[in-house]
């Protein structure tokens, strides 16, 4: 009886520990994380330049057409996108059938949504088709080509020419 | 006489108690924020040049590389400039000889760097056996991490692509901001 009394009394009593070194801890760790974190939202777009390789010829005859992979290529000039279309595995009137040119439209914007809905249908007839040649002439700003990347990636979620190449030529 | 008795008729004054446990929570959830947001970015990018980047969809992450600025007046590699540009010419730049310019020295020396250190680690994994450590690297290994300035024409970042290819750092990462 004495013994429980003991400890209930015991058990009463306040203990209180102490925050404040916890807190002044907490202080310096917040600025000094904040200050060594990384806040610059920026994101990557994959790319390359043109290199020499040898790439076997695909000849196999009577190729479904589901399977013949196109390069889309889109020139950007000052006064539209002129948008064709390369393959080995294509004829040249079936090639001829994807040319299309895009005029600027007014405020000096390019027509980004149409480009897209052309490329579209190439990806649609030939599904395989994963490469773009992006050639840009000399005075186009780099804002309007990472413009045309975006539009030939992607068309309302779905997913375009995921390998964009830019090329070009430069007169010194 | 009055003012005595109301006194006196006063409440026993308490001490007031500072309630820190809901500080202690926010904090804590704010350290552990930011642990996390810290551990998951690859390394900190600093840019000491104004550069305006685009903004773009893409929602990749970066891969840390050689990091190239193309400013409207300047190219710098890892922040130590290399060429200037002037009304749209790199300055020390000659189209026929790309090979003499400043900036495809820059690359060749970091190209040598990063292979030394590739072969390195190769070797280490191998364990010394010299017919595994002959592996050859690949491309993609080589890329160049791109802050360019939206306002920059084609003409200047097509004669600095072509100068990193012939270097040997034939893939670009383009730096955009994300669009929100």
């Amino acid at each position: 009886m004495a013994l429980g009394q003991r400890r209930r009394k015991s058990g009463d009593l306040d203990v209180e520990i102490d925050m404040v070194p916890v807190m002044n801890m907490f202080l310096v760790l917040i600025p000094f994380l904040l200050m060594s974190a990384n806040f610059l939202p920026f994101n990557v777009i994959n790319t390359s330049v043109p290199v020499k390789s040898e790439t076997p010829v695909d000849d196999t005859p009577d190729k479904k057409v589901s399977d013949i992979k196109v390069t889309a290529v889109v020139k950007l000039e000052k006064d539209g996108i002129y948008l064709s279309a390369t393959s080995g595995e294509l004829a040249e009137d079936k090639l001829k059938e994807m040319d299309k040119f895009l005029p600027i439209a007014a405020g000096n914007q390019y027509a980004y949504s149409d480009l897209s809905a052309s490329l579209d249908l190439i990806k649609t007839l030939y599904p395989k088709s994963d490469t773009l040649i992006l050639t840009p002439s000399g005075d186009i700003l780099y804002d309007s080509i990472v413009d045309t990347m975006d539009a030939s990636r992607s068309f309302n979620e779905k997913p375009l020419f995921k390998h964009v190449v830019i090329s070009g030529e430069v007169d010194s | 006489m009055e003012l005595g008795n109301a006194l006196k008729s006063r409440p026993e004054f308490i001490e007031p108690k500072l309630e820190i446990t809901s500080m202690m929570d926010m904090f804590t959830i704010i350290v552990f924020f930011l642990l996390f947001s810290y551990g998951e970015t690859p390394q900190e990018v600093t840019m000491k040049e104004k550069v305006d980047l685009p903004i773009s969809t893409a929602d990749k992450n970066y891969k840390m590389t050689v990091k190239m600025f193309l400013t409207g007046e300047k190219i710098l590699i890892e922040e130590e400039p290399v060429a200037q540009v002037i009304d749209g010419k790199i300055i020390g730049f000659d189209v026929e000889n790309p090979e003499q310019s400043n900036l495809y020295k820059m690359l060749k020396e970091h190209k040598a760097k990063q292979v030394a250190e590739v072969k390195a680690k190769q070797a280490a994994s191998s364990g010394g056996d010299p017919a595994e450590a002959e592996v050859p690297i690949p491309s993609e290994e080589f890329s160049v991490l791109l802050f360019c300035d939206r306002q920059v024409p084609f003409s200047v970042l097509q004669k600095m692509m072509k100068v990193t290819g012939m270097a040997g750092y034939p893939n670009f990462q383009l730096a955009v901001m994300e669009k929100t």
